[in-house]
């Protein structure tokens, strides 16, 4: 039916009334009936009326170029036609003037036009599919090929309300009519079932009590597709989820249907005045309620979720109002939570504005900001975090979740490297927190400190015992960190940047003391004719005594090959002072030296210098230990006094070849974790088993499996400083552990019965005491190491022996050398130097005297502050 | 990154026996040429630089690669109980080709650059000779 003066803005009135009587007699009459029986004259016609079609909006999403025909239902349901309009772009027809008699109930149509042009808008996330299977996206239009429907029940001059036609409403309107038809009472009844279906159903998304109103035509629509419409400032919440559960139910629906979605929904109204739950609401198709729940819940969350809608939808929602602390927060709390599920087998999802894993319910129930994923500003989201209010706790104490649970989450991830994600110092410090409570020896000697209290270095600090020793030193003294990539680096064995000369601190703070310990063999220093007992006076002019540390450590710890400096040397013996310049070398250290056979009138006695358990030594001792055999010495003196440790191997090999093949096989060092890992090693994983007395060579530089030359020994002399240290301490502990005695010449050991598996996190490889070697008889508390006997104050166990300052008036290897002289000495009549008879020992010539004392020997070519 | 495999020391059983058809070998005239194939293929085999001295392979067929080990203020190693085994790499003579073998993979790596001969008879005694003892 054609439009007819289709005026503007309401500014003109169109007369309709003659031809839309003359329609409705026709209608009426059936022109093919027998002749009624005459009548009364009829009553004259009413005289018309002029009265306002309601303006309104027709969605299914939103529909364009719909016809929208509005009729007039009369007491009988006869229906007659009234006007005719069409909905702009989004769907929306506009109010009009009509004449007409006609005061009842009104029918708004809206549904595809003659010209097929008619389209709505797919407003589900996942895309529509209409009858014809006929797939569009998200924002994209599909045919329209429904009816909508909505009923007015009384038309008058005064101006209605809008008018929205809907599913919902279509809907209503076919309940209406199975109520008895489109009567202003059925009409009412059938607005009001449909507003109380809408309010149960959303109730149960949203679990509050909403109030749709009396009428559903009333909710005005959203367009989900249009990103201003979502945020008009005019729409309510209730229109927003109406518009959601609208889609998805028509999701839900349609594109399985063979039918008209919307027929369906209304055919399942229209039955019982509920939606349908459980139900088949056409032959083959059945709707569950859970699953439309399911289904529009899972569009708000993802209308929320989308990063490009998100501000948007969370201003409709008032959760910018919620920030601002005003009463919208009540509205967002009502609107956006928990549903358990209508069935056991459905379980909704919490909407999470903030992504920090609390739906946003939780967050305004518990008193956080559900617009900040860390309420407390403790960098610990709130999900993750048991205190989220308390900027000073983020854990519960005595609760560890995994260390892997942390692993890698870096405050400064390392460019380029894959296992490091972007996380806070809380969480490199729960890494910590976690992984020293799983594998520190003393887990439980750890004060339980919150990761949010320190940053990661302090914290790493705190991640130890404090106990002390017997003598009062801290128990651990081994807790320390290096730059992941220098642990990292890697040499040939022994093989390093340096003059080859180590260096004694006699007095590392001003005015300090160092002198040569030993040299290198074809080294710079050797070559230079530097030897044991040399002062440093001065290097780069600095002096050593009160000098620039910067200038000295750049002098005496050149980083690469190629450095040249200039050093002033007091040589010992020597009357002046001499200037040597050294130019730093790619040096191979040389772990054996000094391995002499001294004959003496108690027979002959071995000799030798060990200074490391590096993997080069495994051949240079099985060589000089071969050597020692061929002699049959009677005694060994092995020299540790440098020796900082190494190969647990090779201390094993050095013990089995001073005690022979009764030895072979027994327990040289046990390894025993905390007591949560009695069985296994939790590094490695295997089964814990002792490291035994190795009888053969294990490979490190010579072929594995060859038997290793025995001394057969009942005792050994070791010459020891605070310098001797792990692997070295176990050679003696692990002897001792078997009753082969030992005698200690020299200084106590540094105490390290311990030692660890390095672990990187970060960029930082932590050291944290994990086991402790035992030897045979169980014993391993040596933390104050071990002391000569006659120590004035002995701290650690007490060893037969003597104690001897290092003696830098002499080679090592001399007999008059201090320390290789006591031992002789010892060997004979088990007696020791008196200190008198170590003052003698110490060498006349020249302007400097040689100390007898116990010395330090800085290796390293990188650590700070070394002076 | 270079992981240390926390081998066995019997898993090193085999690491120092030549191939059938190979003989243990060490580098004759050392040369810059020769040195750079030498630090390639470690750094090919372990994936990173490695410090390596010019005398490498020239007296041992062994090359033997360990942490750069740090150590404390006072002159101690920063782990003085290692339970790990070191990186050996092994040079051999395959025919007319020096090959560098890397015990822990087995994989081969030629030295185009480096002229070897065999070593020393006496496999224990393959090692660099101790000075100054």
């Amino acid at each position: 039916m054609p439009w007819i003066a289709g005026m503007r803005n309401g500014t003109a009135t169109t007369v309709l009334a003659p031809m839309l009587a003359l329609l409705a007699g026709a209608c009426g009459g059936g022109g093919s009936s027998p002749a009624p029986p005459p009548a009364p004259p009829p009553p004259p016609p009413p005289a018309p009326t002029t009265i306002d079609v309601p303006a309104g909006r027709a969605a299914l999403g939103p529909i364009s170029a719909g016809e929208v025909r509005f009729l007039a239902v009369a007491t009988g349901g006869e229906e007659t036609e009234l006007a005719v309009a069409a909905t702009g772009d989004d769907g929306r027809f506009a109010q009009r003037e009509v004449e007409t008699e006609h005061t009842g109930p009104l029918r708004i149509n809206v549904g595809p036009n003659d010209e097929g042009t008619s389209r709505y808008l797919c407003d589900l996330l996942d895309g529509c599919v209409d009858a014809d299977g006929v797939r569009a996206e998200f924002g994209e239009t599909l045919p329209l090929s429904s009816t909508l429907s909505a009923a007015v029940p009384s038309t008058s001059s005064d101006t209605p309300d809008p008018v929205n036609v809907t599913p919902f409403t279509t809907a209503a309107v076919e309940r209406a009519i199975v109520l008895g038809g489109l009567t202003a009472a059925n009409i009412n009844e059938a607005k009001r079932e449909m507003a109380e279906a809408l309010e149960q159903i959303l109730s149960q998304i949203t679990q509050r009590d909403l109030d749709l109103g009396e009428d559903p035509a009333a909710i005005a629509i959203v367009d989900l597709t249009d990103a201003a419409d979502r945020i008009a400032a005019d729409h309510t919440d209730v229109e927003f989820l109406v518009a959601i559960l609208n889609a998805s139910l028509l999701g839900l629906i349609g594109p399985d249907a063979d039918d008209d979605a919307v027929q369906l929904l209304a055919a399942a109204f229209a039955e019982s005045g509920a939606l349908p739950e459980n139900d088949t609401v056409a032959d083959d198709q059945a709707v569950d309620v859970a699953d439309l729940l399911r289904v529009a819940t899972g569009e708000l969350e993802s209308l929320l979720a989308d990063s490009g809608r998100r501000e948007h939808v969370r201003q409709l929602l008032g959760l910018a109002d919620a920030a601002a602390g005003d009463a919208m927060v009540d509205r967002m709390h009502d609107l956006v939570v928990t549903y358990e599920g209508v069935t056991d087998t459905v379980e909704l999802e919490q909407v999470d504005s903030d992504g920090d894993g609390l739906s946003n319910l939780t967050e305004i129930e518990d008193g956080l900001d559900p617009q900040n994923s860390d309420s407390d500003g403790d960098t610990v989201a709130d999900g993750s975090d048991p205190f989220p209010l308390d900027g000073t706790r983020t854990v519960e104490p005595d609760v560890f979740p995994p260390a892997r649970d942390y692993a890698g989450l870096c405050a400064n991830p390392r460019p380029g490297e894959p296992g490091d994600r972007l996380g806070t110092f809380v969480d490199e410090n729960n890494w910590l927190r976690s992984w020293s409570n799983n594998l520190y020896l003393w887990y439980d000697e750890i004060v339980d400190v919150d990761p949010v209290m320190h940053p990661t270095p302090r914290y790493f600090d705190l991640m130890k015992t404090f106990a002390t020793t017997p003598s009062g030193a801290d128990r651990d003294r081994f807790h320390f960190t290096y730059p992941t990539e220098v642990w990292e680096q890697l040499s040939q064995s022994g093989v390093s940047a340096g003059y080859g000369m180590a260096l004694a601190a006699l007095a590392r703070r001003p005015p300090r003391d160092y002198r040569i310990a030993y040299v290198e063999p074809n080294s710079p220093a050797s070559r230079a004719n530097l030897s044991r007992g040399a002062r440093l006076l001065a290097a780069d002019g600095a002096s050593v005594a009160y000098g620039s540390a910067a200038v000295l450590n750049a002098a005496f710890f050149p980083d690469d090959a190629g450095e040249t400096h200039e050093f002033r040397i007091q040589d010992l013996g020597a009357s002046e002072p001499r200037t040597v310049s050294l130019t730093s070398a790619i040096i191979t250290s040389d772990p054996v030296q000094n391995d002499r056979v001294m004959e003496t009138d108690s027979g002959p006695v071995g000799y030798m210098v060990f200074n490391d358990h590096i993997a080069t030594a495994e051949r240079e001792l099985v060589d000089a230990m071969t050597e020692f055999e061929r002699a049959g010495i009677d005694d060994l003196v092995l020299d540790l006094r440098y020796n900082g440790g190494g190969y647990l191997a090779i201390a094993s090999q050095v013990a089995y070849m001073i005690a022979g093949p009764s030895s072979a096989g027994r327990t040289f060092d046990e390894l025993r974790f905390n007591d949560k890992h009695r069985t296994f090693n939790p590094v490695t994983g295997r089964v814990l088993a002792p490291v035994p007395f190795y009888n053969s060579t294990v490979g490190l530089s010579v072929p594995s499996g060859r038997a290793l030359p025995s001394l057969d020994l009942s005792r050994v002399f070791v010459l020891t400083s605070g310098g001797t240290c792990s692997a070295s301490e176990s050679i003696m502990n692990g002897l001792r552990g078997i009753d082969l005695e030992v005698i200690q010449i020299g200084t106590t050991t540094c105490g390290k019965p311990y030692g660890f598996y390095p672990a990187d996190n970060c960029g930082t490889t932590y050291f944290s005491i994990q086991f402790q070697g035992v030897n045979a008889k169980g014993f391993g508390d040596y933390p104050d190491g071990f002391s000569p006997q006659n120590t004035a104050r002995p701290e650690g166990v007490s060893v037969p022996g003597c104690v001897v300052g290092d003696d830098f008036g002499h080679a090592l290897g001399d007999v008059d050398e201090a320390r290789l002289k006591a031992a002789l000495q010892y060997r004979i009549d088990e007696s020791c130097p008196s200190p008198a008879a170590l003052r003698s020992a110490r060498p006349t010539g020249g302007s400097q005297l040689s100390p007898v004392v116990d010395a330090i020997v800085p290796k390293s070519i990188w650590l700070q502050n070394r002076w | 990154m270079v992981k240390w495999a926390h081998v066995a020391w019997l898993a090193l059983a085999s690491a120092l026996a030549a191939a059938p058809d190979s003989a243990p070998a060490v580098v004759m005239d050392s040369s810059p040429a020769s040195r750079t194939d030498i630090q390639q293929a470690v750094t090919n085999a372990l994936g990173k630089e490695v410090l390596i001295a010019d005398d490498a392979l020239t007296t041992s067929s062994l090359l033997i690669i360990e942490r750069h080990t740090p150590r404390t203020i006072e002159g101690r190693i920063a782990s003085g109980r290692i339970l790990d085994a070191p990186e050996v790499f092994q040079l051999v003579l395959e025919k007319d080709r020096c090959v560098l073998v890397h015990r822990r993979t087995d994989v081969a790596y030629p030295l185009e650059n480096a002229r070897c001969r065999a070593a020393s008879p006496a496999p224990d005694r393959d090692a660099s000779s101790n000075q100054n003892r």
